[in-house]
């Protein structure tokens, strides 16, 4: 039946381009290759049963990082992993030092690496909408219909997370000083 | 704009981001960037933010499954096309069947709503017809036992003449026409789960109707269980599949048996979740044959390790999901029947009604609607009283309002 097959290669052609960034947005959230690619890939079959009603009313990849999006919190819900916020500590805006972070004497690509662990170290919720947000560049708005929350929520989830990475990476950051160990290993290869 | 706070800053930083600040804005912005290293470094994780992904290397396995995984669906779908394309065409003039459709809604809602306000009692005495012929006592419970312990019941009995006349009518005035019947399209998985209260004299030989019926329409037992208070009643309860296209013809057969009391249907559908494991299952089934090619191709046994671990996770995930798959299956596939049969022990003496009788019940009857009506009364009274004082107290003030301008 050719129509039928007319109907994935559009969605191929039509997802392709963002493939990779749906890929990273469930990496950047779930924090591990293994759930990052198992929640992609049911993102990806979401999507696909979902095109035929998309209608184009906002952009491929924002369509798109919004599935990915669903598929990583229902993946975080079944890991138990969404607490609530109440019992984290509260990260404030203030400066606590005056020298200069070591992060920003940094190559570009270990500024990356330091800053993927900072974010793998954020909770759940924070990491969710600090990966739509500053990682795929989606609006406030756009990330409060994804993850079906109020503004507010995701401006101050977001102030709140971007506070977090801040202190994750200022000179007395907690990076800085365990840096030493390999974390990246310990966490990929269970 | 010539000197700039923290807060500041942090409030442009998005805009300075997109680029969309005044050349003033972006000046002010840059110096209070040059000498708050603190600031800096927050402009430096927003940037590194944007490109934090640029280079990574997305997993072949990703890459390749998903495609494929979504060529499987193709396959998959094939039996649900044609109904997605009707569903797609006909909305040639929406809004007019959703006008006809709320207006329907409204109509049979209200109907529906003065129908919930009628007294609740009325009639009930009907139903409790008493029996007067005598009671053609049968067999013994022992010997009866025996019967349903050993074999499957024998076939058809064929049943009283006069005793069918009599109740089959009832029968068929209490329970309501089959499903099948009256709702046209039916989603593709629904559950159906019916339980049926029969109460027969003839409780040996409608017994072993049942069980020939259940034979017949080719389904099974799940559990049974039959009890008695000795010398009186005797109760079979018979938890009973049968083939989902056989449910009407053997509902209609049994209730041929005896009188029935209580029927419940409820439906269930599940077709969405059916889709979502199914789409699980083949998203895993992807990724299995994608792990067993990465197992041929692996050379280090850390490598060979680590994939047959994970071969082993996704194996376990697709032995759940099959089974949850199999489980809707069956459930879809066989309904389930509860059927619970009653014996009646016929009342020695006929009941005609005296005609004090007649009062009496009459009577008790419409103190009972009194009764339930007061009720509604109160709940009427209870729900309306809040607006009743709003509206109180804004007619005082606008009375208030009217008196002091007069009096000025």
């Amino acid at each position: 039946m050719p129509g039928l097959n007319a109907n994935a290669q559009a969605f191929e052609a039509a997802v392709a381009p963002w493939e990779r960034q749906v890929y990273f947005t469930c990496l950047r959230i779930m924090g591990n290759r293994q759930d990052a690619e198992d929640c992609a890939q049911e993102a990806m079959l979401k999507a696909y049963q979902a095109f035929s009603g998309f209608r184009g009313e906002s952009k491929v990849s924002t369509w798109l990082y919004t599935i990915a999006a669903r598929c990583c919190m229902d993946a975080l819900r079944r890991r138990r992993e969404m607490v609530s916020l109440d019992n984290l500590r509260e990260v404030g805006w203030e400066a606590e030092s005056d020298e200069p972070s070591p992060y920003l004497q940094l190559e570009q690509a270990e500024r990356r690496r330091l800053l993927g662990e900072a974010i793998a170290r954020l909770p759940a919720e924070h990491r969710l909408v600090l990966t739509l947000c500053d990682l795929q560049g989606m609006s406030y708005e756009e990330a409060a219909r994804a993850l079906d929350c109020a503004l507010g929520t995701v401006k101050s989830r977001l102030s709140r997370a971007r506070a977090g990475l801040k202190q994750l990476l200022t000179a007395d950051g907690e990076l800085f000083h365990d840096n030493m160990r390999p974390m990246d290993e310990g966490r990929e290869s269970k | 704009m010539t000197h700039m706070n923290c807060e500041q800053f942090s409030i442009l930083l998005d805009r300075y981001l997109e680029g969309s600040l005044s050349a003033d804005e972006r000046a002010a912005f840059e110096a209070h960037a040059g000498q708050c290293a603190d600031c800096r470094l927050l402009l430096q994780i927003r940037r590194d933010c944007q490109g934090l992904d640029d280079d990574g290397e997305v997993p072949a396995s990703f890459s390749s499954s998903w495609r494929q995984a979504i060529h499987q669906q193709e396959g998959m779908n094939m039996e649900q096309i044609p109904e997605t394309k009707k569903r797609a065409k006909p909305p040639i003039n929406i809004r007019r069947w959703v006008a006809i459709a709320a207006s329907l809604v409204l109509v049979l809602g209200g109907t529906w709503l003065v129908g919930q306000n009628q007294p609740r009692h009325r009639g009930a005495t009907s139903e409790q017809t008493a029996y007067s012929d005598p009671y053609a006592g049968g067999t013994g419970l022992d010997n009866y036992m025996r019967t349903i312990d050993g074999q499957p019941a024998p076939a058809a009995m064929k049943m009283e003449a006069d005793y069918a006349a009599n109740y089959s009518a009832e029968a068929s005035a209490i329970a309501p026409a089959p499903a099948a019947q009256n709702a046209p399209a039916q989603p593709q998985k629904m559950i159906r789960t019916v339980s049926l209260n029969l109460v027969t004299r003839e409780f040996e030989q409608d017994l072993e109707t049942l069980n020939a019926a259940i034979a017949k329409h080719g389904g099974y037992v799940e559990y049974s269980d039959v009890s008695a208070d000795r010398g009186s009643r005797r109760y079979a309860n018979l938890t009973i599949r049968i083939p989902k296209e056989q449910l009407d013809a053997y509902l209609a057969d049994a209730q041929q048996v005896g009188r029935v009391t209580a029927y419940t249907e409820s439906q269930e559908d599940v077709s969405e979740r059916y889709a979502d494991t199914a789409t699980r299952l083949a998203s895993q089934k992807a990724k299995m044959e994608r792990l067993q090619q990465l197992l041929k191709q692996a050379i280090t046994v850390k490598d060979i390790l680590e994939i047959e671990n994970q071969i082993a996770d996704t194996q376990y995930q697709l032995d759940s999901l099959t089974g949850a798959l199999r489980g809707m299956d069956s459930k879809v596939d066989y309904s389930t029947v509860r059927l619970s049969l009653q014996e009646e022990v016929p009342t020695a003496s006929p009941t005609e009604l005296t005609l004090g009788q007649r009062i009496g019940l009459a009577m008790s009857d419409a103190w009972e609607a009194i009764q339930s009506f007061l009720e509604d009364l109160v709940v009427l009274l209870a729900v309306a009283l809040p607006y009743v004082l709003a509206l109180a107290v804004v007619i005082l003030i606008v009375r208030f309002i009217i008196k002091r301008r007069k009096n000025k």
